[in-house]
């Protein structure tokens, strides 16, 4: 059982596209977390800042990064087996493949 | 037209106010209310309004809930202030975060947190919670609502069916709508409260006018709109209607009503339709506003008036001019008169010799009526609709392109939030913009803060991460430091002589500093003062003007300017 957790800035939605712009790799991970949402081997879970405030602040590791003295602030943050993979970008479709293990070939990396 | 009498009015249990700020809705509910409680029917009434004048009314502290008013047996008084609400909320929700999250994320969360939607939950969580309270259902007669201005109703009513769609269909959690937590616990009290508000057994809306044209035809695109959601038991009543005339003033302004009630006698004959006419003393407290409605009058006493001159338009011309802006904004809320400012400002500089775009939003298409045949003017009209649905359809062609059907349907929902309007029209019009050639553009509405600060995170994040990919149009990453550069960008911000619409764009002018846009003058636009009428009607309303007035010279720092109430504007610029 592989356990992935993307730790995000508040947004206003999953998509993003009610926001300034579309973001392709919120659309990514919107299709990777519906793809893998009745995996038994994977639990993918996205924590968003402003209504899931209390996974950030439970998770000692996020916190740290997050008040690392630097000029940009460390969001999103993602975790596998609760250590930190990646900082400042959400991951590839390739990556995502490498933490779960899992083809994701029918996702399209640009999405544009 | 009949005079509105409350007590032979065949009124349903719940009464809706609504109209413009500044038609007089909170003095005709107030004395519909106190009419019914001084024949003996016990009343609540529920303000909603963020900028009430309640409590100068009934000469009371307004509470968040039901208390006997003092003055006034059997009368109850509650009023919520949804921007009170929502900034209450906030602060909690980030409260407990202050020492343990990093500022950026506090800041991230602060601006995600004030958008409108959140204002917009906040009150219709309040509004629906006395719709479905049984006790109040119980202990009341009546309960009539002093809602906000049209723009927040519309929303506000046209979110529960939204909602219901939302809550049925969305296991994601995360959205614009999400915001306040345990929304879908309330699921049921919002089914209730929709069901009530569409019942004509149960409720009726009371649509409140001024006889002037803008404001008949805002009304009649209100009364559209929530016929459209469902709320079609509803009464249109007249105020302000000037019943004799004896100067130059109040003969023009007579005969304007005249024309324009007849111009519109179809609206006017489709409801029953009822008048309050213009009254010669101030509406603003208990003992007056306990006349408003009776058949018998005091005699007209007359008022003195200072001798004062306010600055006009040309100030605000001439400024612009000096300061070579190329960017000018109206801002302000529907109904006081952005467009018409807008067409104004762009007029005088084009026959200054500035060629000026022209781009205007208003849903009320009154540009279609303006007579502009100015060949230093080209005008554009951005279609609210269009351009939503034009974007609407960009994303999902784009997302059809790299996903399954099944996976577009995500998008397709999220592409219903409230907020992607906002964006539609921001994108459209930095587009007009970016082509332009001309010396001056001249926009009739002005995006907000709460988008612009969105906007600029974005833009920072994209740029931190070297991303170079166009996910933020040019046009639009172009725009937003031109609206913070006071050298060529000026947003004037339109308000009216009366307490509604000067709160409300207080409001708007707080948002504007948050996001450190460009801006300086105000226009106080419609004013029986700057007439000076001499008649004794019209001079009472001139009279209470001078507060609001003297109000936005001083928060503008003498930066303003005040239009007078110009009967012949409509027939000046208008095709008709």
């Amino acid at each position: 059982m592989k356990k992935v957790e993307v730790f995000e800035h508040a947004l206003c939605c999953s998509t993003g596209v009610c926001g300034p712009s579309v973001k392709p790799e919120l659309i990514t991970i919107t299709l990777v977390s519906n793809k893998l949402k009745d995996n038994p081997d994977i639990e993918f879970n996205r924590y968003n800042l402003n209504t899931d405030t209390e996974e950030f602040v439970k998770n000692p590791k996020v916190i740290e990064a997050m008040h690392k003295k630097d000029k940009s602030d460390k969001l999103p943050i993602t975790l596998v087996d609760d250590e930190i993979v990646k900082t400042g970008s959400y991951p590839t479709v390739k990556e995502y493949e490498e933490y779960t293990g899992v083809s994701l070939t029918n996702i399209k990396q640009e999405v544009k | 037209m009949k005079k509105f009498d409350p007590l032979n009015g065949n009124l349903t249990h719940y009464l809706f106010f609504t109209g413009k700020g500044g038609v007089g809705k909170t003095s005709i509910a107030s004395a519909t209310a106190l009419q019914l409680v001084d024949n003996g029917y016990k009343v609540a009434m529920v303000s909603t309004d963020p900028a009430s004048n309640l409590q100068d009314v009934f000469e009371m502290k307004l509470p968040n809930k039901l208390t006997a008013v003092e003055k006034a047996p059997g009368l109850f008084l509650a009023n919520f202030d949804p921007v009170t609400a929502a900034n209450e909320y906030k602060e909690s929700v980030l409260r407990p975060y202050k020492n343990v999250l990093p500022e950026s994320a506090l800041k991230n969360m602060e601006e995600q947190l004030s958008g409108s939607c959140t204002v917009e939950v906040a009150a219709f969580n309040e509004f629906a919670h006395f719709l479905t309270d049984e006790k109040v259902d119980n202990e009341f007669d009546y309960i009539i609502f002093d809602t906000p201005p049209t723009g927040h109703t519309i929303r506000m009513l046209q979110l529960p069916s939204a909602w219901n769609n939302y809550l049925d269909e969305n296991d994601r959690g995360v959205s614009c709508l999400g915001q306040l937590s345990g929304l879908s616990d309330k699921k049921e009290m919002y089914e209730k409260a929709v069901q009530t508000l569409t019942d004509d057994s149960l409720t009726t809306l009371l649509l409140v006018t001024r006889p002037q044209r803008t404001s008949l035809k805002e009304t009649i695109r209100s009364s559209g709109e929530l016929s459209d959601i469902g709320m079609k038991n509803q009464k249109i009543i007249v105020n302000g209607t000037i019943l004799d005339f004896d100067d130059e003033a109040s003969k023009s302004i007579y005969e304007h009503q005249q024309a324009d009630l007849s111009e519109f006698s179809d609206f006017l004959n489709s409801s029953p339709c009822f008048e309050v006419p213009l009254r010669s003393y101030n509406i603003s407290s208990l003992e007056n506003i306990r006349l408003v409605l009776n058949d018998v009058q005091p005699e007209n006493k007359d008022v003195d008036l200072p001798d004062d001159d306010f600055p006009s338009i040309n100030t605000i011309v001439d400024n612009l001019i000096d300061t070579k802006k190329k960017l000018v904004f109206t801002m302000g809320k529907g109904g006081v008169g952005k467009t018409t400012v807008a067409v104004q400002i762009a007029n005088q500089m084009a026959e200054r010799g500035k060629t000026v775009r022209l781009i205007t939003t208003d849903p009320a298409d009154h540009l279609s009526y303006f007579n502009i045949d100015d060949k230093n003017i080209n005008v554009n009209h951005i279609n609210e609709k269009t351009a939503l649905l034009d974007y609407q359809t960009e994303v999902l062609d784009d997302a059809k392109k790299a996903m399954d059907t099944d996976d577009v349907d995500y998008i397709a929902e999220d592409l219903r939030s409230p907020c992607t309007q906002e964006i539609a029209v921001f994108r459209e019009f930095a587009n007009l913009i970016a082509d332009n050639e001309d010396d001056v553009v001249v926009v009739d509405t002005a995006p907000t803060g709460h988008t612009l600060l969105l906007l600029d995170s974005t833009q920072r994040y994209a740029a931190e991460i070297k991303r170079t990919s166009g996910e933020i149009p040019q046009s639009m990453i172009e725009l937003l430091p031109k609206l913070q550069d006071p050298e060529q960008t000026e947003i004037v911000m339109v308000t009216l002589p009366e307490p509604t619409p000067v709160y409300e764009s207080m409001r708007l002018n707080d948002d504007l500093n948050r996001a450190k846009i460009a801006h300086t003058w105000w226009i106080v636009n419609q004013s029986f003062f700057a007439t000076k009428t001499s008649n004794k009607f019209l001079k009472v309303r001139a009279k209470d003007e001078i507060e609001w007035i003297e109000k936005v010279k001083s928060i503008s720092n003498g930066h303003f300017a005040v239009e007078k109430w110009n009967p012949n504007f409509e027939k000046d610029f208008l095709k008709i």
